[in-house]
């Protein structure tokens, strides 16, 4: 794996536009979509982050199975109806779809370890399925790309139409107005036309409660009840919301389903490494994790994670027992989980800064489907990493 | 895997390549998606294809996915649907509009014509009697609440009734006489502007409260999903 410079297109600008990607340029007018390099693969390594990849959505899962299965999910903050939901959901699992979930690598040419699941409400997926894939067409189209993300979501958002009631609807949801997870939600609301399952787009604030008229139902602006939905907002937030209990009860009751399910709350609990480290100590793909800060000062060099942080929120990095890098964030009230430190792939840029790769390599329906690159300047992969494109030569 | 030309979910799950596969080595050569058919293009079709029933639905009415209007025989018929209470006052609003607004005739039979063979009643007035359309039942409206959550102000004084509940929960409620008609259905009267008429069903009376999402404190830190 090797970063190669290259011109950008143009009119890159207007060309990722084209493909739906509103938000290439950050807040502090870089460049969040960065074509002036891309990530060059060889097709085994490749091969190898595709079967980790699937080998590592094994654990989880097993890892999963057996924090549900030991019933003490309480210890770790969950409420009674949190656990239920998760309960519920795994029981049933054929019965509460999920549609993806986000593997966040670290590869240095040799190892390749997980840094953490993202299983809940993975995002960076325009990017990934849809951007990069123009653009290898545009620049490159005889070489190569991990990237059959587009058709893994159409295949699993037709399974889902398959076995669902004729007619079932898909409503789709995220916090209004936020560019970012707008353009998500239209594009796997495509996505699901695709599919050929009638959808409808909404806000979060726009979902009504309806009562006096039959039993309290969730419904859409024009007061069409609400059976399946996907949320791209994490459970734990919906459930602190005012309408969290309704929503439990729906769901509980059978009346309602979350795409993604309640069981991925624990898909992105990131107290799931220090569990797959106890369950599967020294495997290769995984780095020793804990929640026990005594056994991380062992490791020397590790990560403090918040257990529910994103993009790298409330990240520190800790040597010889000194904080040497962190991230702000507001997750600092969070419970925590210790990881040994990875070593990511690095190269310089242009103008010869270093830069930090991360690979986010994405589940659809339970299959590796494709790959992201996550740029930083630091260590700590945040919400400010730029997306760069990837090929590898067939 | 075999390049294909199109992409279709009957192709998606019938095409032998994807079931089976266990991951590294079965998949050699191209790896990407044959087709990524999404473009902004796509999104404003999709979302106007949204927009458009939703469209004017934003305010309180109830009119939108509502039952069919439905007359009502007695109030005991009405209480199947509404609450007891809106039945009674919508029963008096009814024989009042009827007794002040309903139109009188000199002759039973010129009543008749109007109204049907034996659909009048006749009263002693100052000058004689008169002839107007007995009331055949009554409808239940309820008047849309404008952006300050009270009834239009476009609405006729008395056109609205608070149910005696002091703008509680049966506040917006109206009653309207419904007459024969001597064409053997009924006449039903104009909505008043801002006033839809209730039946059964789904918009009856129902209300939908919306703002429950998005409120937690994780939405204020960001909305990102990671």
């Amino acid at each position: 794996m090797d970063r190669v410079s290259l011109t950008p297109r143009p009119d890159w600008r207007a060309a990722v536009e084209a493909r739906g990607l509103a938000w290439h340029t950050g807040d502090d007018g870089q460049p969040y979509w960065d074509e002036s390099a891309y990530w060059r693969f060889t097709a085994e390594e490749i091969d190898r982050i595709e079967a980790a990849t699937e080998t590592l959505y094994g654990l989880c899962l097993e890892g999963i199975e057996r924090l549900v299965g030991r019933g003490d999910l309480g210890l770790w903050g969950y409420d009674p109806t949190a656990i239920a939901l998760i309960e519920q959901s795994w029981r049933e699992r054929d019965r509460h779809p999920s549609l993806y979930a986000r593997f966040d690598l670290a590869f240095d040419g040799r190892d390749l370890k997980l840094l953490e699941l993202n299983g809940d409400t993975p995002t960076s997926l325009v990017e990934a399925a849809v951007v990069q894939w123009w653009w290898l067409e545009e620049r490159f189209p005889q070489m190569d790309q991990f990237n059959s993300i587009h058709e893994g979501l159409v295949e699993a958002l037709s399974g889902f139409r398959r076995d669902a009631p004729a007619g079932q609807m898909l409503h789709l949801t995220c916090v209004r107005p936020h560019a970012e997870d707008e353009g998500t939600i239209d594009y796997l609301a495509a996505c699901a036309g695709e599919a050929g399952l009638p959808r409808e787009v909404l806000g979060l604030e726009e979902i009504g409660w309806r009562t006096g008229d039959g039993p309290g139902r969730f419904v859409d602006l024009a007061d069409r009840e609400i059976t399946a939905l996907f949320k791209l907002a994490p459970w734990e937030w919906l459930l602190a919301d005012p309408f969290g209990d309704r929503l439990a009860s729906e769901v509980l009751g059978g009346r309602l389903r979350l795409i993604e399910p309640a069981w991925k709350m624990l898909a992105s609990d990131k107290r799931l490494l220090a569990s797959l480290w106890e369950m599967f100590p020294g495997h290769p793909l995984l780095l020793e994790a804990t929640t026990s800060l005594v056994q991380a000062q062992g490791y020397g060099a590790y990560a403090r994670k918040p257990a529910h942080g994103r993009e790298g929120a409330n990240v520190v990095l800790f040597e010889g027992g000194q904080a040497v890098a962190s991230a702000s964030g507001d997750y600092g009230g969070d419970a925590v989980v210790y990881q040994r430190r990875a070593r990511l792939a690095h190269a310089r840029g242009s103008r010869g800064e270093a830069r930090y790769a991360v690979l986010g390599s994405w589940v659809i329906g339970g299959l590796a489907r494709g790959l992201g690159v996550r740029e930083s300047s630091g260590p700590i992969t945040s919400n400010m990493a730029q997306f760069v494109p990837h090929l590898f030569e067939p | 895997m075999k390049p294909s030309a199109t992409l279709s979910p009957g192709f998606l799950f019938a095409d032998p390549v994807w079931a089976g596969r266990d991951g590294v080595g079965v998949m050699k050569g191209r790896r990407r998606s044959v087709h990524v058919g999404f473009s902004v293009l796509g999104i404003s079709a999709a979302l106007a294809g949204c927009d458009a029933p939703s469209a004017g639905v934003g305010g309180a009415g109830p009119g939108g996915a509502g039952g069919q209007p439905k007359v009502y025989a007695s109030v005991a018929d009405c209480a199947a649907d509404h609450d007891k209470a809106t039945c009674d006052s919508a029963w008096d609003a009814s024989v009042a509009e009827q007794s002040q607004t309903a139109p009188h005739y000199a002759q039973r039979s010129a009543c008749e014509a109007e109204y049907g063979v034996g659909r009048c009643e006749g009263r002693q007035g100052s000058g004689g009697w008169i002839f107007m359309p007995m009331m055949a039942g009554f409808m239940v409206g309820q008047m849309m609440r404008g952006r300050d959550g009270r009834p239009n102000s476009n609405s006729p004084p008395g056109a609205g009734y608070s149910g005696g509940g002091g703008g509680g929960g049966s506040g917006g409620f109206t009653g309207r006489p419904v007459f024969y008609s001597s064409n053997g259905g009924y006449r039903t009267p104009a909505a008043r502007p801002g006033e839809t008429f209730l039946g059964r069903g789904v918009g009856a009376t129902g209300v939908t409260e919306r703002g429950g999402f998005g409120r937690s404190l994780g939405f204020h830190f960001g909305a990102h999903g990671g």
